[in-house]
């Protein structure tokens, strides 16, 4: 177990210092993720609509915004495995392929961790969202639903960077798969905005959480053969 | 002993080799040679277990390349496998924890190949800075980090002067002499294959053509079978 964690840290550790260094994935994820926010909050006006269903709509921008960022994130993360030929030297060494996996997905949770605080910030000041009264709530929907995104995406952008219509590959395979944790996260987190509490949101993050562990277990059987050349 | 028993291997309708068997004992040093496109490189990947043989297998020690297997490997491609925005110590540190080697044992063996292949002055610079000699070095550092019992080198020698190729050919020498690796090198030099190997192999069209010891061959034969083979790999 010693060793499982080892490598994962090993990954995570190498992932962030590379993107410590370049900052070429973060800072693409974030301005993406404020740009459409901020662009959606002229197009709803002040405070981001009004009316009943604003705090749907708002959930709703947030989360599409986050998803796009996080694939352009992505292909951006794995394409320094694919310049590297990390995923050969991953594959010929003796490592736990489930421990490099939870590794790449622990560093683009990371990464998107740190896009969604700023995202928040954005929809507290422009959409005028009470996001502090509802941190903690937000921060578990968040969290969750940010898991399944990065366990997803890892696998999925894993087993498209070696091909070359990745770009276009990527969002197909993982758009799809998403759709039950991107409708989670959008329930979940427009419950916290409305004002709702823990009884209209806890079926959907429970929903998220089970997801994630499938989609960890399931993603974690297969990532050997992805690594595969 | 490393073996590859009746391998084949296909890219898409072509075969880049053909039910190819060969065997290396330990301690033995053996290089491969032939035309470009004569499947050397996959030949080295499907040793090293990075590439899965259409049919046939490769063995180590009588046992089929399994993870573990695949660890008492080291490979030197074409690729460097080394992550440009890393220092090379960074680098080495990270794949030493893959290998699961310890710290202080890799600290010791980093000092080591620095010391023997002249890169202590160049350890903690990112690898986007290095060319291509130094990058290829740097490489070797990695493919000996977790002190490997099959050594696979694709092409060593390319992109090195004159002073790093005796370096690394002298390493390969004491990998040679010291009789506890198997080392299966590519290359297009025939007088330097017959100058470090013990037996010398010939690929062509994915085949193995010509195979003897040094010392009952010469390099007009090794030439030969380079030349005499005019057939495609399909």
């Amino acid at each position: 177990m010693r060793r499982f964690f080892s490598v994962l840290l090993a990954v995570v550790e190498k992932d962030l210092r590379l993107e410590w260094r370049t900052k070429e994935s973060l800072l693409v994820m974030v301005v993406f993720a404020l740009l459409v926010l901020t662009l959606f909050s002229f197009a709803f006006g002040p405070g981001g609509g009004s009316g009943e269903n604003a705090r749907a709509v708002q959930a709703g921008i947030l989360w599409i915004s986050f998803l796009f960022a996080c694939v352009i994130g992505l292909s951006r993360t794995m394409g320094v495995e694919r310049e590297s030929t990390g995923f050969s030297a991953m594959y010929a060494s003796p490592a736990d392929p489930s421990a490099l996996y939870l590794g790449k997905v622990v560093s683009v949770a990371v990464l998107m961790g740190i896009m969604e605080f700023a995202g928040f910030a954005v929809l507290a000041v422009l959409y005028r969202a009470d996001v502090w009264k509802s941190a903690g709530a937000l921060a578990l929907i968040a969290a969750s639903a940010t898991l399944g995104v990065a366990a997803a995406g890892t696998l999925f952008s894993a087993m498209s960077a070696r091909t070359r219509t990745r770009e276009v590959l990527l969002p197909v395979l993982m758009f799809p798969v998403l759709v039950p944790v991107l409708i989670a996260a959008v329930k979940a987190t427009e419950a916290h905005l409305g004002g709702g509490g823990w009884p209209d949101s806890r079926d959907w993050i429970r929903l998220m959480l089970v997801y994630d562990v499938v989609f960890l277990v399931a993603a974690s059987m297969v990532f050997e053969y992805i690594l595969e050349e | 002993m490393l073996e590859a028993l009746g391998v084949s291997r296909r890219y898409g309708w072509r075969w880049a080799l053909k039910d190819l068997n060969l065997s290396v004992s330990p301690g033995e040093t053996l290089a491969l040679l032939g035309k470009n496109g004569s499947g050397k490189t996959t030949l080295l990947k499907t040793l090293a277990g990075l590439l899965k043989p259409t049919e046939g297998a490769v063995r180590l020690s009588g046992q089929p390349l399994s993870r573990e297997a695949r660890g008492r490997i080291g490979l030197l491609s074409h690729e460097p496998m080394l992550y440009e925005g890393l220092t090379i110590r960074e680098n080495l540190e990270y794949f030493a924890r893959l290998f699961g080697v310890e710290r202080k044992a890799m600290m010791t063996r980093v000092e080591l190949l620095a010391g023997t292949l002249e890169m202590e002055e160049r350890l903690d610079e990112p690898v986007r800075v290095l060319s291509q000699g130094l990058r290829q070095r740097a490489a070797f550092m990695r493919t000996l980090l977790h002190t490997p019992e099959v050594v696979l080198l694709d092409e060593p020698f390319s992109g090195l002067d004159t002073k790093a190729v005796e370096r690394l050919e002298s390493v390969i020498e004491l990998m040679r002499d010291l009789r506890d690796y198997i080392v299966v090198f590519t290359t297009h030099d025939v007088a330097k294959a017959f100058e470090v190997a013990e037996r010398i192999a010939v690929l062509a069209g994915g085949r193995l053509v010509y195979e003897a010891d040094v010392q009952n061959s010469s390099e007009e034969d090794v030439s030969a079978a380079l030349d005499g083979y005019s057939g495609g790999s399909g």
